[in-house]
């Protein structure tokens, strides 16, 4: 690969650090050997070629009315806006990380090598990791549709390129003015945690839009009139369709972007970098008050919740966590078109349960100074009794909201519920206390080495106290009875389970 | 067992001894530390040194026998006990996210501190220690000798009367390590005892006014540096010397 460039050439560049960020991520992951993994990814993306081939014969036996070239101009439409959505979620911690994390960045500042050249190589970085995602499963299709008679859409190739450089462009200036306004460590935070919050928006909003195109479907073929797509469909529909100025107007406009940041940027960057020496200097380089008011209870909780708020990464994991849970039930509303109220019960006991275990986790298992703790002159119950809340309290104030709007509908299942949530909460908090699972808090929260048998347990108690909130919901009292049942019973295996084990908390 | 002096012991181990499995890490250790001493316990890896200094924080529960500070049984009065003990281990362990005073804020607050209080008196120890200008800082930030310097004040900003350090000095540069030392002789003027362990010879030679010399779990020797001299039947050695000749394995 060396070989490919004239060493020192942004080219060059770009090659090898592609390479180490591949050979990075391996590594990190315990992939298996890299022939393998190609062999599958291409076998992969094989079998998307014969899902894409199967789904436009069926589409193209069907398609014999006039407005088949709308709908496939309009679908086309939403694919572009699908995939810059998932690319501009995917660039924006990419951009911070590649950036400003310093990793070899040392080296290439210490470099003869131009920060021109660097900067493009990292904004090309970025782009190669926002688009190899979205073009592997986006590429089938395209390929497909060229092959069964619309050449035009290899334009979607071009496209897609132009819009990974466009959406590169933005998430560079963005950070950049992130860090001028903020500084880069709040500026690292709010990219990691932003992008988080484009995942959550961008699966609701995918779910939200597949639901009122459901809708949107049912009044059109109520009322038996064509469906017209507005021009924020049409537009990019063409473009992807290979419409001559529109292609060459959006590629230019990607090319220029990228090139004007990289260019006219760099002095921000530059600074940015200096600043970044300083990991934990800020723009604002403020005076803090700081407020440990006396008392045992105030400083246990201030001090982890304020070790949690602190943590960018950690904040983004447990979000990504919480969209993940959240997932899944909205699809159950979606498809099975269940009374949302009730629904909300049982989602809100599952993601609460299954979150207050995850800071359960922090504040006892991975606690950094446990002894530090054990020599403190506190009672070790005391303690965990006031980390026991720092874990719990969070959760219930996120639940407010859920609870106010519950309440506000059905009064009496709302209170129902929340017996419910705080059973729930605070088994899986206590089963975090007894069979407490080994780390530190800088790992990631994916990599906590649970047993099988405590996970299930865990997720048991939170399915109990679920099933507990649905049986109120549809007054079901056998139902409830069962839920309560296991939620109580499934914590105590994990008790029993736990005392005959070796007690792994520190303090 | 009750000794019949008005004034308590600043620390007390009587029999203490430590298993794990099949481990005998500490056996039957006798140890008595006046009120304002400076004690240094040495001895060589894995001879015990850091699970005794934990078994008297409070970290680790003796296998058998007493631990008192300043009276107070550790085992039957835990919380009374580590009232006025501060405990420094080998390894600084802080919270990452929290800057400097609010470390020594919550440490404080563990102590049962008022926070006003708290407050100025971290400001003027971290002042005095040379991270006065790092107040705005995480400490994750901080170089192994910052929080090694932190990890200090923490442990002095409730004033203990009895400070156990393990390994102080490790990671530590030239200016660093001398401020240090002085701090502690300075606080043992003042009153407090300090217990340390320390693989740098000199600085028990120049600091302690008595020695404990441990090995594989015992203890070997005790004394003044002039006793244990003797001891060692080398007259005139340094204490590197006769740290070696009373540590001595027997050829085999």
């Amino acid at each position: 690969m060396n070989r490919l460039a004239k060493p020192g050439s942004t080219l060059w560049l770009l090659l090898n650090l592609l390479r180490i960020n591949w050979r990075q991520r391996r590594n990190s992951q315990n992939l298996v050997g890299p022939m393998l993994l190609w062999s599958g990814i291409t076998i992969l993306w094989l079998l998307l070629h014969a899902f894409a081939f199967f789904l436009f014969y069926i589409s193209t036996q069907h398609a014999v009315d006039a407005h088949a070239e709308i709908v496939f101009r309009a679908v086309s439409g939403i694919m572009f806006w699908l995939a810059c959505g998932f690319m501009l979620l995917l660039s924006l911690p990419a951009a911070a990380a590649a950036m400003f994390e310093r990793n070899n960045l040392d080296l290439l500042l210490a470099s003869p090598v131009s920060s021109r050249s660097i900067l493009i190589v990292l904004g090309l970085r970025i782009v190669a990791n926002s688009v190899a995602l979205p073009a592997f499963i986006l590429t089938p299709f395209v390929n497909m549709a060229a092959m069964l008679g619309h050449p035009s859409m290899l334009a979607a190739y071009p496209v897609l390129a132009a819009a990974a450089l466009l959406i590169t462009a933005l998430s560079m200036l963005v950070m950049l003015g992130l860090i001028a306004w903020l500084g880069v460590p709040r500026a690292r935070k709010f990219a990691r945690v932003a992008g988080m919050l484009l995942i959550a928006i961008w699966v609701i909003g995918t779910q939200v839009n597949a639901l009122l195109q459901q809708k949107h479907a049912a009044i059109v073929n109520a009322r038996h009139v064509a469906w017209q797509p507005g021009p924020w469909l049409t537009v990019p529909g063409a473009m992807v369709s290979g419409a001559p100025v529109l292609l060459l107007a959006f590629c230019a406009a990607g090319l220029a972007a990228f090139i004007g940041v990289v260019t006219f940027l760099r002095t921000i960057y530059l600074a940015g970098m200096g600043q970044a020496d300083d990991p934990d200097s800020t723009k604002r380089n403020r005076q803090y008050r700081y407020r440990w008011r006396a008392g045992m209870l105030q400083t246990v909780l201030w001090k982890e919740w304020r070790l949690i708020y602190r943590d960018p990464q950690l904040l983004s994991q447990i979000f990504l966590q919480v969209i993940g849970l959240v997932f899944a039930p909205v699809l159950l509303v979606q498809q099975f078109h269940v009374d949302a109220v009730m629904v909300l019960g049982v989602v809100v006991i599952y993601t609460g349960g299954l979150l207050a275990e995850v800071l359960a986790w922090l504040v006892f298992s991975a606690e950094d100074a446990p002894a530090l703790l054990a020599s403190a002159p506190v009672s070790r119950n005391l303690l965990i009794r006031y980390k026991m809340l720092a874990a719990q309290l969070p959760v219930w104030a996120l639940a407010v909201p859920v609870f106010a709007y519950m309440a506000w509908q059905r009064p009496l299942v709302a209170f129902g519920v929340a017996v419910m949530f705080v059973g729930a909460t605070s088994s899986t908090s206590a089963l975090m206390l007894w069979t407490p699972v080994a780390g530190s808090r800088h790992m990631r929260l994916a990599k906590r080495k649970r047993s099988l048998l405590d996970g299930l347990i865990v997720l048991l108690t939170v399915v109990g106290w679920a099933v507990g909130a649905y049986g109120i919901g549809s007054a079901h009292w056998l139902v409830m009875l069962i839920g309560v049942v296991v939620g109580l019973i499934a914590p105590m295996i994990g008790r029993w389970r736990g005392m005959r084990r070796e007690f792994a908390l520190g303090f | 067992m009750q000794h019949s002096r008005t004034m308590p012991y600043a620390l007390e181990l009587t029999g203490v001894g430590k298993r794990f499995g099949t481990t005998q890490a500490v056996c039957n250790l006798n140890l008595r530390i006046e009120q304002g001493e400076f004690y240094a316990l040495l001895g060589p890896n894995g001879a015990g040194k850091t699970t005794t200094l934990r078994m008297i924080a409070g970290l680790l529960k003796p296998s058998e026998g007493e631990i008192c500070i300043l009276g107070e049984s550790v085992l039957g009065a835990p919380e009374r006990a580590k009232r006025p003990l501060a405990y420094l281990p080998d390894e600084p362990a802080l919270y990452g996210r929290l800057r400097p005073l609010e470390y020594l804020e919550f440490v404080a607050g563990l102590w049962g501190m008022p926070a006003e209080v708290a407050s100025a008196r971290g400001e003027e120890l971290l002042k005095w220690l040379g991270l006065g200008e790092h107040l705005h800082k995480y400490v994750d930030g901080f170089s192994r000798g910052m929080q090694q310097k932190l990890v200090l004040a923490g442990a002095l900003i409730h004033e203990p009367q009895l400070l156990i350090l393990d390994e102080p000095l490790t990671g530590l540069d030239a200016a660093a390590a001398r401020q240090i030392k002085d701090l502690l002789r300075e606080r043992v003027n003042a009153g407090m005892t300090v217990v340390l362990t320390t693989h740098i010879l000199d600085v028990a030679e120049r600091l302690a006014e008595r020695i404990g010399i441990i090995q594989h779990g015992r203890l070997i020797a005790e004394g003044t540096l002039e006793s244990l001299r003797q001891q060692a039947t080398s007259g005139s050695g340094t204490l590197e010397d006769v740290f070696l000749a009373i540590t001595a394995e027997p050829a085999t």
